[in-house]
């Protein structure tokens, strides 16, 4: 293996540093110079997060403020998703890094990849939902369990976990979860319209009997990436002007109501 | 009498007189997907050439789309709001987004006929 790729761990957060650190990750990342970043994390506490555009009406805000939820809106595209107990990864690359092609759903199926790869390993039989008899729906659901896009993971005809871009001029972000814990029916029940259980199929590791460690996981999906991609991971912290950056953006951007409940950009 | 340039960034500008009609190309259009969202800018906005003019989100997606040339935006596509999917259906006709007041026409000679921009896609 020759290409070497950044491996970054952080254990579980509060969501609005959870997506400060990603954003500040993306424009720190010099095409030219930089390896791919790869970052594992998760949430504390749990937190709904919205896609880039949205509208915060989807949302039952008195429901999730009585539930101790937190809300974030992420920069990338997709529907709401709710942060618990869950393995979630971000990743930056130039398409020529990971050998992607153009095309948004063909660069989806193979980033996700590396996400089959790591169900498979766990001994799961996972599938795309355009290669099952599932319904895949056209257009964005407002909760993100409650509807299949042509690449959403499925094991037994359930989705698991969610996978969103935001893509700039030459690179590309990804970021995506694999939820552990069940959080589905929390998550659905914080809608403004709630997702009725008969409407939702979707799983999450636990249910389907996986008992790994969360460490275990974290490892496994990393030792997944760097079989699929054939890059070798070189474990790292953020560098000095990503973490100074990530807290500009906390205290500019992911704490302030502006971007999180009308999704405007506190600067450009 | 108009002429349509192509950005590499695969917006393009059909351009009469001294205004862009500007949208995402037929290319771009299939590569992003089923398109959702389109948000765009304000009338009365000036932008520069490759900066950030408006934003699209396709399935799960989220992308900015860039000016292919200066100028102030004289008029938007407010239909694209209630029907974004039109962006799909007719990328190069229908859904232009933004018309722009071209501030510097010599900026127009950094950009591709349509000849030119079939030719740079096959080399993506």
């Amino acid at each position: 293996m020759s290409a070497v790729c950044r491996l970054i761990n952080h254990a579980p957060a509060a969501g609005a540093w959870n997506m400060a650190v990603d954003e500040a990750i993306l424009r720190n990342f010099a095409a030219a110079s930089q390896a791919p970043v790869l970052r594992l994390y998760g949430w504390q506490p749990k937190a709904l997060s919205l896609g880039r555009y949205q509208p915060v009406s989807a949302v039952n805000l008195p429901l999730c403020q009585q539930h101790d939820i937190d809300i974030v809106r992420r920069m990338s595209g997709g529907g709401a998703v709710l942060h618990g107990d869950e393995l979630t990864y971000s990743l930056v690359c130039t398409p020529q890094q990971l050998k992607l092609c153009g095309s948004v759903k063909d660069s989806f199926r193979l980033l996700t990849s590396f996400i089959i790869s790591f169900y498979q390993q766990l001994g799961l039989a996972p599938a795309y939902a355009i290669d099952t008899a599932a319904t895949v729906q056209r257009g964005r659901a407002a909760f993100c369990y409650a509807a299949n896009e042509a690449y959403d993971i499925l094991i037994a005809d359930e989705k698991i976990g969610g996978n969103a871009q935001r893509r700039l001029r030459k690179l590309i972000f990804q970021h995506g979860s694999i939820p552990l814990g069940d959080y589905l029916q929390t998550g659905a029940a914080a809608m403004q319209h709630p997702v009725g259980a008969k409407d939702m199929r979707a799983t999450c590791l636990r249910k389907l009997g996986i008992t790994a460690t969360r460490d275990e996981l974290t490892k496994l999906l990393a030792q997944s990436f760097s079989e699929q991609f054939k890059v070798s991971l070189r474990v790292s912290e953020l560098s000095v002007e990503e973490a100074i950056m990530s807290e500009q953006l906390l205290a500019t951007k992911y704490t302030n109501d502006n971007w999180t409940l009308a999704g405007e950009q506190p600067c450009r | 009498m108009s002429a349509i340039y192509f950005s590499k960034e695969h917006e393009w500008a059909m351009v009469e007189g001294n205004v862009a009609k500007v949208g995402i190309s037929e290319y771009a259009a299939s590569e992003l997907g089923d398109v959702t969202f389109v948000d765009l800018p304000d009338v009365g906005k000036q932008v520069r050439q490759d900066d950030f003019m408006a934003a699209i989100e396709s399935v799960k997606a989220a992308s900015d789309i860039y000016a292919p040339v200066s100028g102030k935006v004289i008029s938007v596509n407010n239909n694209l709001e209630d029907d974004p999917e039109q962006v799909n259906r007719s990328p190069e006709q229908d859904a232009w987004m933004v018309k722009l007041e071209i501030s510097d026409v010599a900026e127009l000679a950094g950009l591709m006929s349509r000849e030119q921009y079939l030719e740079y896609i096959k080399t993506l």
